[in-house]
């Protein structure tokens, strides 16, 4: 992935499945609306067709979709997403925050297929300015799921968790040098948002969007 | 990427649009089934549920950027070689295909790197025999306009040059596996030198066999 040259302000939010990762972009951007400041929510993958079939598809709904298949889709579905949605708004000067990006198609694809192959099709996708790792362990993250959830997605199983675990960990000690924060998920709701809200205030790249 | 190791023998016609190869692959498969031999043809984008995406882009009905259209393309190829060619090729069948992967690197080098289109196809596995039909781009497009309604996206001359261009790369660089033949003769003269290249391969000795 690439550094963008965009006055906008993209934000990823990151973390396994029940990690909480949607429920944080969603105060995190009602917080930002309070000190008004408007950040623009989205998440991956995308509304549109080929975020759809995504979506299915990691769902287990289409019975020969082999990996690689869906890796493919999913990083079809971010060039589209950024294409429509992001960029325009990060052109404009705005804040951009998504639930979920390319880190999750490759950490969670490096389960069975290779991490520098899932890195090269995001090559010339833009990076985030920030990227948070929302850390819940994930055994627990599998007791939120069976609790709030119907409908399980193929990775929401304990062992393919452990080793998504694994996989956003080597990334974030491999790609440090990219902006990415890790925060403890496992505090209250109200104490992540807080967290995660210092290291946006903190970013060089807040102080230009406040101005707006 | 390398060739499959099925027993099937894998053949790939390619080419321009408008280069014939379409009238190829049904004339080399019947001569095939004229002598007895179990011979399939199929083509990309597939008609299942990626295929159906690439469609809807490639008639201008939905608009993608380029690099998500070929991560499409690969999708779809992915899934195709699971559910059909596969499975063809594991029976020792023949199986005539109407363009594979190299069209999505000669057809993506219009707009992409074609050292990233090739690492795309990672995961998929190379024909036995790839057939690439020399038709100028000026003689295609003359072929194309009395015919074809619909002008899809990759018809015009100067992206058809420059996909050639990238056909003559990929015959330099897997001079094993890729015969370029003259397309410019009669469709006659075209066929008998593409069952001469067919009945030149180790593979093909193999079917005989079989077939006794």
């Amino acid at each position: 992935m690439k550094i963008h040259n965009y006055p906008g302000f993209f934000i990823d939010i990151e973390g396994l499945d029940g990690s909480g990762s949607s429920t944080q972009v969603r105060r995190v951007v009602r917080a930002l609306a309070e000190e008004k400041v408007k950040a623009y929510m989205t998440k991956e993958p995308s509304k549109g067709p080929i975020g759809k079939l995504t979506q299915e598809a990691l769902m287990g709904q289409f019975n020969s979709l082999p990996p690689a298949s869906i890796q493919l889709l999913f990083a079809a579905d971010r060039g589209r997403h950024l294409n429509v949605e992001v960029i325009p708004r990060l052109e404009k000067g705005e804040m951009v925050i998504t639930d979920r990006y390319a880190w999750s198609s490759v950490a969670f694809g490096s389960v069975e297929l290779d991490r520098e192959w899932l890195l090269s099709l995001n090559k010339d996708f833009i990076l985030p300015d920030l990227t948070i790792f929302i850390e819940v362990s994930p055994g627990i993250c599998l007791e939120r799921i069976a609790k709030e959830r119907q409908g399980i997605e193929l990775f929401e199983e304990e062992e393919k968790l452990e080793q998504a675990w694994d996989a956003f960990h080597s990334l974030v000690s491999k790609y440090w040098w990219t902006n990415m924060a890790v925060v403890d998920g496992e505090q209250t709701p109200q104490e992540v948002t807080a967290t995660i809200l210092t290291h946006i205030f903190r970013h060089p790249k807040y102080k230009k969007v406040k101005k707006k | 990427m390398k060739v499959h190791s099925h027993p099937g023998f894998f053949i790939d016609i390619e080419g321009l649009d408008g280069s014939g190869m379409s009238t190829q692959v049904n004339l080399v498969r019947e001569r095939l089934l004229k002598k007895g031999y179990k011979a399939y043809k199929t083509s990309e984008p597939t008609d299942n549920v990626v295929g159906g995406l690439i469609r809807g882009t490639l008639s201008g009905v939905y608009k993608l950027p380029p690099e998500a259209l070929q991560l499409l393309f690969v999708a779809d190829r992915s899934h195709h070689v699971d559910r059909e060619i596969a499975p063809i090729l594991s029976d020792g069948n023949i199986l005539v295909a109407d363009r594979f992967l190299w069209s999505t690197i000669a057809f993506g080098s219009v707009d992409l790197s074609r050292q990233w289109l090739l690492q795309l196809h990672r995961y998929c596995f190379l024909p036995d025999l790839s057939i690439f039909l020399r038709v100028s781009p000026g003689i295609c497009v003359k072929r194309l306009k009395p015919d074809r309604f619909n002008f899809e996206l990759f018809e015009k001359e100067d992206k058809l040059r420059k996909a050639w261009k990238t056909y003559e790369w990929l015959a330099k660089k897997f001079p094993q596996l890729v015969k370029i033949v003259e397309g410019e003769q009669g469709k006659e003269k075209v066929t008998r030198e593409i069952l001469r290249q067919i009945r030149l391969h180790p593979k093909f000795k193999q079917i005989e066999r079989r077939k006794k």
